[in-house]
């Protein structure tokens, strides 16, 4: 974050960014002026108790949700306010999201869960290939045509983060990818991750409350009460 | 995303079993409605086109088995112009077994008969009755009643007279309406008819040269009933046309009504079934939003997956709906219209509408998924 001298270019930007929920007559600040800048090929890990707006944060930056004030940039374009048409079309090109939950389709194979994304626009032998090479890449060879009752975990995570890079998007973020695997597991993802980052070049962000999963990345950011409080970037 | 909705159209077996039996249901009546009333219609018809050229003639508000009249005062009505042919009939109804059934006893001249058109000339199996304790039935009314060439029929006279009839034919004539008729000699009918006298009729059938003369003949008739004062009216089939036509456009009515009732449940049912499934897979169309599908692909996908399980009802419905056919046709040993490629059509519009309509609303609520809101609460 501070390497100003960085040739890279700017992937993520968010200037002064707010989201404020309302609940009757209570107000929720979920994010209280955050202003983060993430460059090509940063892995970036948020840290923050439960509530902290770590969530809210990855959503609006996914393409997901919108601030309620400030002004959102992916990739150059400023996606602040533009419908859900058009940012359909960020998170399908840019974005792969990995989840706490997997969130598989039961219904599907391993192999035809990597290639929801695309199924809407028709897939090509290409695609298929490239799904399996992904499943085989993450060590899924012997499981392409398992469903997702049939796989651990850990597995199901694989096969997510699978279909986060079907459409090889060049940022991954992770809301608490780990959160539902043992610790061992989790390393194992977090693994994977390091290498979607040293090796593929990916954009990395992952909010997480585990300061060992935290701790993989090169930048560690810090939330409290919807702001970022601590940079420890170097 | 075809193989998307195939592979989930199915998911939860309970729900897409009730709405593709909903469907099946309203697909199978309409199938064989369908046929029936097309089979009607087109019996009808022909019936129609075989007897625009016939007259009948009888006793004044009278019904046919209640009608008099007396054929040597009709003299003059027989040989008028344009007349080809004439048969006089008695006629009365009778009870047979159980009094289940209640036929037309109708006692006729086998050669006037004949040159009318009537029954006699369309024997199929046998032949016609020549003594006055024989008789002829339709092939139908034979199966109906279980009886075979040679074997009696036993009718008693309203004095309770047994009289025991044996057939010796059995006719087959275009309509239903007259397949239930027992034909016999003018002797034998009268017996059932107490103070008939040999020149008595119930009415007199007349057959035109030609359909055109029919209008004519009948002014003729009339005018001699005026001049004679003869207590008769005349009958055109014509006349007698507007109220089948009336019978059959009912039917008709009722097999649209049918098929609307059955497809609003059915399109009901997938409706219900459409929406119980997207509700529980809410948290799944959200991640496929996150992950790059846009609302038409859900849209799309959730009318497809509508459509899918529509089309297994219709098939199965119209497969159940040849089975009714076929059950119907062998029972009563009737030969029913094939189904007219109108009625597929019809069918395939039925089934693709009620998909689509059924898949509409579910779609539109399942394309308005927030996937923050939905996936925030894990
Ligand atoms: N849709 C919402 N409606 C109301 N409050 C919300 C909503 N989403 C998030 N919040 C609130 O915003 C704050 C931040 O939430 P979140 O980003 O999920 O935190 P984290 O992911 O760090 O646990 C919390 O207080 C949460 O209750
Ligand atoms: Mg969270």
């Amino acid at each position: 974050m501070e390497n100003s001298g960085d040739e890279r270019k700017i992937e993520i930007k968010c200037e002064n960014v707010s989201k404020v929920y309302k609940l009757g007559n209570s107000i929720v600040k979920a994010l209280d002026n955050v202003n983060l800048t993430i460059m090509s090929g940063d892995y970036i890990s948020i840290m923050g108790p439960s509530g902290s707006g770590k969530t809210t944060l990855l959503n609006i930056i996914g393409a997901l949700d919108h601030p309620t004030s400030g002004r959102v940039y992916l990739d150059g374009y400023d996606i602040t306010n533009l419908p859900e048409r058009k940012l359909t079309f960020f998170r399908r090109n840019k974005i792969g999201f990995v989840f706490q939950a997997f969130y598989l389709i039961p219904t599907l194979t391993a192999l035809d869960n990597v290639l929801t994304p695309i199924m809407p626009r028709g897939v090509k032998p290409a695609d298929k290939e490239r799904a399996l090479m992904l499943l085989e890449m993450l060590g899924l060879k012997n499981r392409v045509h398992h469903k997702p009752g049939e796989l651990s975990g850990g597995e199901r995570q694989r096969v997510a983060i699978a279909r986060a890079l079907i459409s090889d998007p060049p940022i991954i973020l992770g809301d608490e990818l780990t959160g539902e695997l043992d610790s061992k597991t989790g390393q194992e993802i977090m693994d994977i991750i390091d290498r979607l980052n040293s090796e593929l070049g990916k954009t990395i962000v992952i909010v997480t409350h585990d300061i060992k999963v935290a701790e993989r990345a090169k930048i560690k950011l810090r939330m409290r009460d919807g702001r970022i409080i601590e940079d420890t970037g170097f | 995303m075809l193989r998307y909705a195939f592979k989930n159209a199915f998911r939860r077996k309970n729900i897409a079993a009730l709405s593709i039996i909903g469907i099946a249901i309203g697909v199978s009546l309409m199938t064989a409605m369908a046929s029936l009333s097309a089979t009607i219609t087109d019996q009808t018809n022909r019936f129609a086109q075989q007897n625009l050229d016939s007259i009948t003639v009888q006793q004044k508000g009278q019904l046919v088995f209640t009608s008099q009249i007396n054929l040597t005062k009709l003299y003059n009505i027989t040989v008028l112009d344009h007349i080809d042919a004439y048969s006089a009939q008695v006629v009365t109804v009778v009870q047979l077994g159980t009094g289940f059934v209640n036929p037309q006893l109708v006692g006729l001249n086998v050669d006037n008969d004949t040159r009318i058109g009537g029954p006699t000339s369309n024997i199929i199996d046998g032949r016609v009755f020549k003594k006055d304790n024989e008789c002829i039935i339709s092939k139908m009314g034979a199966e109906f009643l279980n009886l075979k060439i040679g074997e009696n029929l036993t009718l008693y006279t309203p004095d309770s007279k047994m009289v025991n009839l044996t057939i010796t034919g059995l006719y087959e004539t275009a309509t239903i309406i007259t397949q239930m008729n027992i034909y016999t000699t003018l002797n034998t009918a009268r017996m059932f008819k107490p103070g008939f006298s040999n020149d008595t009729y119930s009415v007199l059938l007349i057959k035109a040269d030609d359909p055109a003369n029919v209008k004519q003949i009948k002014n003729e008739i009339e005018r001699i009933a005026e001049e004679e004062e003869l207590n008769i009216e005349v009958i055109l089939f014509e006349d007698q046309l507007q109220t089948i036509t009336q019978y059959t456009s009912t039917i008709n009515i009722l097999v649209i009504s049918i098929s609307l009732i059955a497809g609003i449940a059915g399109g009901m049912s997938i409706v219900v079934a459409m929406l119980m499934s997207v509700i529980e897979r809410l948290k799944e169309y959200a991640t496929l939003k996150a992950t790059g599908w846009q609302n038409t692909d859900v849209i799309k996908d959730i009318l497809y997956e509508s459509l899918i399980v529509t089309a297994v009802g219709g098939a199965v419905g119209f497969g159940i709906g040849l089975l009714y056919l076929g059950v119907v046709s062998a029972i009563f040993n009737i030969v029913l219209n094939p189904l007219q490629p109108i009625v597929i059509v019809q069918i395939i519009l039925f089934v693709v509408g009620m998909g689509l309509a059924g898949g509409v609303y579910p779609a539109y609520k399942a394309s308005k998924v927030s996937p923050v809101e939905i996936l925030r609460g894990v």
